[in-house]
């Protein structure tokens, strides 16, 4: 390495003018995550569960990920695309994080919410389950959304589930759930 | 994956090995708003460090308005440091100047300069990239944060080291020559980039050509310096993408000085111009599109300058200080050897 004695000046000056502090910063995305919803297997009293793998850390935050030092699930939310028609029926759901990403069964996770009677209809705007605004908190298992959190730091891939079932006959035409998971990476440069 | 962090640092104190942790922070994020939005951005965050970078090298030149005799000489090297304005730690982001680029929250829109404090991600505004052709929001990112040089430093500067030759000619001319040959970094075998520099000034004593020139009790001179520093600092060999910076300035200056034994107290008054370009080039790619040489611009700085400062000679080594008040006022410490 071949430096002259002003450079080496100059580097020792800004070295000590970092700091020890570091960098901060934080990144934020929102991921989505669609779930094909097929009507005719609502018509059981259990529902239907579809499930399906993420790695956010890889997915989401490749570029970031062996910088950070946590992550924050800021908000969750969903949508419901695809749908045709205007039916009356209602949905019931259950969302849950299988963080041994067991593929085998769909039922084996860790429930981090659910809601009843959402109406079966394309949403306008996404509607919200969960968020850190404290004046407006959402439903979510804090135990599971900090165990979400970890997972990530941990670059874990998770089994997402969603269960649902419908009260109402008239929901024939299949459609689409969409998870948008917000999520935060506080990075750390030293 | 490229770093503002080590670009700005690369750009304004050409050291590529800074620190190699603020390659981290994903430049490519910044593109996705586009070019224009990326140039604007980085322009008022950087916007200090070049400027000060500018003025400092303008720095330096003298410690007497004595010229050498013939063949008398000098060797001095300096450090100037351009002190940031406070009003220059900060910049207003405005939504408007922006393409695709929006503060999360209107209200939070001072961000941090380059030569700010060095904030935590908590308190650092965040912007919001769109994607150009949707509309859609890409990534949240707080704003880079500022250095905090003067958490650790007693002043919020830009350092501008500079190193320099003057030799005594004839009839009361002397001239002083800065000159650093291209020098290449390499980091483990890793080549990183190069600097050079070089620098000419004429100092010509004009007392002599006044009518009283005996009655006056103090050395008079006129001074004319130019200093050129380029270089080109690899971001990325591998991917040949690059960041180069040319900086040059000139001042022309007269300059008195008066000797008390071992001290000589020296003051100038005159006027000092730089011009700093910066330039990203290479392809940049992002998800959507590949950019060549995205960042691009320049910054120019002018006005008067004057300066008083004092040189202290212990048998051939020379002590010398200088304060300059100008936009950025600058303080230059220089040590050297001189004789004749």
């Amino acid at each position: 390495m071949r430096k002259t004695c002003l450079l080496t000046l100059v580097l020792t000056v800004f070295l000590w003018g970092c700091g020890e502090a570091g960098v901060e910063s934080d990144i934020s995305k929102t991921s989505e995550i669609d779930f094909d919803i097929e009507a005719s297997t609502l018509n059981t009293a259990l529902g239907s569960t579809v499930g399906q793998s993420f790695d956010f850390a890889n997915q989401e935050f490749a570029s970031y990920v062996s910088d950070a030092e946590k992550f924050t699930l800021n908000r969750l939310e969903f949508e419901i695309k695809d749908l045709t028609g205007a039916p009356a029926a209602t949905l019931d759901m259950e969302i849950r994080i299988d963080f041994s990403n067991n593929t085998a069964s769909k039922t084996d996770g860790d429930a981090l919410l659910s809601v009843t009677n959402v109406p079966v209809a394309n949403t306008t705007s996404p509607v919200l389950l969960f968020s850190t605004d404290a004046s407006n908190p959402g439903i979510a298992n804090s135990s599971v959304v900090t165990a979400l959190e970890q997972a990530i730091l941990n670059r874990s891939t998770v089994e997402l589930e969603i269960t649902s079932s419908k009260t109402g006959a008239d929901l024939t035409q299949d459609f689409t759930i969409n998870l948008l998971f917000d999520l935060t990476a506080r990075v750390q440069l030293d | 994956m490229k770093s503002l962090f080590k670009i700005t640092a690369v750009s304004c104190l050409l050291t590529l090995a800074v620190n190699q942790s603020y390659a981290q922070i994903d430049f490519d994020s910044f593109l996705e708003a586009g070019v224009e939005d990326a140039n604007r951005l980085l322009e008022s965050y950087m916007e200090p460090a070049f400027v000060g970078f500018g003025i400092g090298m303008n720095s330096g030149w003298y410690n007497t308005a004595k010229p050498h005799k013939f063949l008398g000489f000098d060797l001095n090297v300096s450090i100037s440091a351009a002190k940031v304005p406070d009003s220059k730690q900060f910049f207003t982001f405005r939504d408007a100047d922006y393409n695709n680029v929006r503060l999360s929250n209107p209200n939070d829109n001072r961000l941090p300069t380059l030569f700010g404090p060095n904030l935590g991600a908590d308190d650092l505004p965040e912007l919001t990239f769109l994607d150009p052709n949707s509309g859609q929001e890409l990534v949240r990112i707080t704003s880079p944060t500022g250095l905090g040089i003067d958490e650790d430093l007693p002043i919020n500067a830009v350092p501008v080291p500079m190193i320099q030759l003057g030799v005594g000619l004839f009839k009361g001319t002397e001239v002083k020559l800065r000159y650093i040959p291209e020098q290449n970094f390499d980091d483990n075998g890793e080549d990183q980039g190069s600097v050079k520099l070089f620098g000419i000034g004429v100092m010509h004593d004009i007392k002599s050509i006044l009518p009283a020139d005996k009655l006056l009790p103090f050395d008079l001179s006129l001074f004319v310096g130019y200093t050129s520093l380029t270089s080109n600092v690899y971001v990325d060999a591998d991917a040949n993408q690059f960041a180069e910076f040319d900086a040059s300035a000139i001042t022309a200056q007269v300059v008195a000085s008066k000797k008390l034994a071992i001290l000589t107290a020296f003051a100038g008054v005159g006027y000092a111009k730089s011009d700093i370009d910066f330039g990203l080039k290479g392809n940049y790619t992002t998800e959507t599109t590949t950019y060549t040489d995205p960042i691009n611009f320049n910054f120019s700085n002018s006005g008067l300058r004057a300066n008083v400062g004092f040189r202290l000679r212990l048998l051939i080594f020379n002590i010398s200080g200088e304060y300059a008040i100008q936009e950025y006022n600058t303080y230059t410490l220089g040590f050297g050897v001189g004789f004749r």
